[in-house]
């Protein structure tokens, strides 16, 4: 629990809410899952595996990097066993707002092309921490910012956008398979990782270089960083995950990874991996209160990572949705059914139905535009960030919206799967999310967990040992600071960046 | 191949609200390392401007949705690596929504309908429970499952592009592998309670022929009919009405006569008042010589009978 709150968002966490979400985890979450059938992995005695540093806190289900969708799964087919009506490969495209509360959202069906209304008296928001946004992104193909892009439209808090998480070993190559982790933390059944290779082949990191530090992912980034300086990597690729020093019975048994990389054709006993950065989750996101999900909108709630309390654990997400249900349930009760706003329907339905347009001789595809937005991103606001590159980074977005656009259209009008529709909305909402992430980065003056200043290579507890939030105002953007739970205060009061023991 | 050579994909097109039939468009693309049919129709988007209807969400074998035919073989775009000369088109057993996207939601309401969850009759006690991994050994390869359907697509007893398995009379037509992987998934699972053999037997089960198409194609390698299907045909030939009997007593008649007898065969699986019924056709196919009454086979033909029976046990 300590580690989390003081590692994993660098001292911004609450660890009050840590301490829940984790007893959650223990008493909650795991007995329910395998109530259901998940099946936790087990070995021939039936003890539970796990990785040797770890002890029983690291469990699978059942192999290193399938859990989160067995877990989904497993849930998606209780909520349709029971006949709760879900609406499937369906985009919301808004939140409708009336007197500063939400009540309800429209909402764009892809397979069939309706626009329609559903009306809520509570909203809950769950569009996940990962947004892709720039050229190589964990985050899947739908996930463009959209649900940070409605609920700063609709007037919501924002906190700690800037503080955007990266993956120092993805795959490189094929690109469809840039989501494929190659996990920097130990393996089942051992305390062996993965260790980084340069240009050269020659290791560069590995988990035990520095016994005090607690966070590999940290870790990765400034010894990559290192190795970029001296030419021997590339932030876009040019250096290598290894396996070699691993069992490959362990390999085999335990990493979902390894059927990838035998089907490229890699023996892992011998060859190494070429890697790349990545963009993964945003520790913050829509301001909540953790202890109810709330955000600062009536009405709309924002649970598990697409909210403000920087946790990226499938269990964390569920003790959030939990919360989020029973204040979403006890409001519903409680509450007649809120009016909609008088033109705010038409008003998007409007905007989306212009979408619907064919694209011009010279026109983009929104994929093609989307493609801009995310070369910039990777451009200019990778790992390492100055106030030059923000700076311009904003500027080139700034020519996106006001140049590609207006031109962008489709390939066709049809409203069959027509996915280039909701890609033409996407692109409205990754350069609001975008710009806003920019924008808060310039705020924070200093550097703190993954997020870099090259500017500002120092961690200032002093000064920014607090979050940056962010709303929509009539001049633009407005800012503010508020302080964080500092529970666990870190030891110094300025630390150097690339070399601070966390 | 190599970095300097290019990628002709022939990319079906078809839109049912407003064309009379498909149509092929063609792409050149440069290969890139590793490069996946995903990657070419990412391209063809991205960089040829086509604005082609495809669906994929995570490019990396999870979500189960990029399933499309390759030079006719049924293949996850994410999984299959590009070739220089490819036809892309649909799955099969689907209607097609538009260009390579499939209407997959007759195999998803059957999985659905056919109780894809544990049931247990007896309270949970604890986490950890206590049960090893030998326990969940039969099972565990049909974790992998991802529900992309793409075995249920080239399967030969599951009916046509009109749209998947249909219900008529209270049975089903056969849902397909894809659906009986799923319910395999709870069904042999070491804590089910749940008595599964009426709802398989209405789900036509037999119809299955064993043909293995569905192995041959599954993109993370399931065994099929051996973990899946065969176990579940034991559940359903268990079923009230008896009908899904047949090919068991079928496989045991051969394994037991080393030919087909088809007089214990009719009583095994039809009981004495069907196979006395039967008589007539009985008595026409001794004379004409299509069934015997003793079977004589050889030592060695039992021997090689025995051994393919082994073989095929999980």
């Amino acid at each position: 629990m300590a580690i989390r709150a003081r590692y994993g968002s660098s001292y911004l966490n609450d660890p009050d809410y840590i301490r829940r979400a984790c007893r959650f985890t223990e008493d909650v979450f795991f007995p329910e899952m395998e109530q259901r059938g998940l099946y936790i992995r087990r070995d021939d005695r039936g003890e539970l595996v796990t990785s040797h540093d770890r002890k029983a806190g690291n469990v699978w289900a059942p192999n290193q990097g399938f859990s989160g969708t067995m877990i989904m799964e497993l849930l998606r087919k209780e909520v349709l066993a029971r006949r709760v009506p879900l609406l499937h490969e369906t985009m919301v495209t808004a939140l409708l707002v009336r007197d500063g509360t939400v009540c309800g959202v429209t909402a764009l069906d892809i397979v069939a092309g309706e626009f329609f209304v559903i009306r809520a008296k509570a909203v809950i928001i769950a569009t996940g921490p990962g947004n892709y946004l720039a050229t190589r992104s964990t985050a899947t193909r739908e996930q463009c910012g959209n649900g940070f892009a409605m609920a700063y439209r609709a007037g919501a808090d924002m906190q700690d956008l800037e503080m955007q998480w990266f993956h120092a070993s993805d795959i490189a190559a094929p690109k469809s398979w840039m989501r494929l982790h190659l996990y920097p933390n130990p393996m089942p059944v051992t305390d062996q990782s993965i260790w980084l290779h340069g240009a050269d082949r020659r290791m560069f990191f590995h988990l035990g270089m520095n016994p005090k530090v607690k966070q590999p992912y940290y870790l990765q980034l400034r010894y990559l960083y290192d190795e970029v300086r001296k030419g021997n990597a590339d932030w876009h690729g040019g250096f290598y995950g290894g396996y070699t020093h691993i069992e490959p019975e362990i390999m085999e048994n335990y990493s979902y990874q390894t059927q990838f990389f035998k089907h490229l054709g890699f023996d892992i006993t011998k060859d190494l991996i070429p890697c790349a950065i990545t963009w993964h989750m945003t520790f913050g996101g829509i301001r909540t209160d953790n202890r109810t999900m709330a955000t600062t909108l009536e009405g709309l709630y924002a649970p598990g990572g697409c909210g403000s309390h920087g946790v990226g654990s499938i269990t964390y997400v569920s003790y959030d949705g939990t919360l989020a249900a029973d204040q979403a349930c006890e409001r519903a009760r409680h509450i007649a059914m809120p009016a909609l706003p008088e033109d705010g329907v038409q008003r998007e339905q409007e905007r989306v139905q212009r979408r619907l347009q064919q694209r011009a001789a010279q026109g983009l595809l929104p994929a093609q535009v989307k493609k801009r937005v995310r070369a910039v991103m990777t451009d200019r606001m990778g790992y390492v960030k100055s106030e030059a590159r923000m700076a311009a980074a904003l500027d080139e977005l700034a020519e996106i919206r006001d140049r590609l656009l207006p031109a962008m259209g489709l390939g066709s009008t049809s409203r069959n799967w027509n996915y280039d529709w909701s890609e033409a909305l996407d692109a409205e909402d990754m350069l609001d999310v975008c710009e806003l992430t920019i924008r808060m980065s310039m705020q924070r003056k200093e550097s703190r967990g993954y997020f870099f200043r090259e500017d500002y290579p120092y961690i200032d507890n002093r000064q920014w040992l607090k979050h940056t939030v962010a709303r929509r105002a009539a001049s633009g953007v407005e800012f503010e600071f508020t302080p964080a739970a500092p529970i666990f205060r870190p030891e110094n009061e300025i630390d150097d960046f690339l070399t601070a023991e966390y | 191949m190599d970095a300097a050579s290019r990628i002709s994909a022939r990319i079906f097109r078809f839109d049912p609200a407003s064309d009379a039939e498909p149509r092929y468009e063609a792409v050149e693309v440069p290969h890139q390392p590793h490069m996946r049919v995903l990657d070419v129709l990412d391209y063809a988007v991205e960089e040829c401007g086509v604005g082609l209807g495809y669906r994929y969400f995570c490019g990396v074998k999870r979500c189960g949705m990029c399933g499309v035919n390759v030079n006719g073989k049924p293949v996850l775009a994410c999984w299959e690596e590009a070739t220089p000369d490819m036809v892309i088109e649909p799955l099969g057993n689907m209607p097609v929504i538009r260009d390579l996207t499939v209407d997959r939601s007759a195999f998803e309401r059957a999985t659905i309908d056919l109780e894809p969850r544990l049931v247990r009759k007896a309270p949970y006690a604890s986490f950890p429970e206590p049960y090893t991994h030998r326990d969940v050994a039969a099972t565990f390869p049909l974790m992998n499952c991802i529900e992309c359907y793409v075995c249920s697509s080239t399967c030969p007893a599951v009916s046509g592009p009109a749209g998947g398995p249909r219900t008529a009379g209270g049975r089903r037509d056969f849902v397909g592998p894809g659906t009986l992987v799923q319910i395999a998934k709870v069904a042999l699972h070491p804590k089910d309670e749940l008595d599964r053999s009426a709802m398989l037997e209405q789900a036509s089960i037999d119809h299955c022929m064993s043909c293995y198409r569905c192995e041959q194609v599954c993109p993370v390698g399931i065994p099929i009919v051996s973990h899946a299907i065969m176990p579940l045909r034991g559940v359903a030939a268990k079923g009230p009405a008896g009908i899904a009997r047949f090919p068991l007593e079928f496989a045991e008649n051969v394994r037991t006569h080393v030919d087909i007898h088809s007089g214990s065969l009719f009583v095994k699986a039809g009981g004495w008042l069907r196979a006395l019924a039967s008589l007539p056709m009985l008595l026409g196919m001794l004379v004409r010589g299509k069934t015997r009454m003793r079977a004589r086979p050889s030592a060695r033909a039992r021997r090689e009978v025995e051994a393919l029976f082994e073989a095929a046990e999980p």
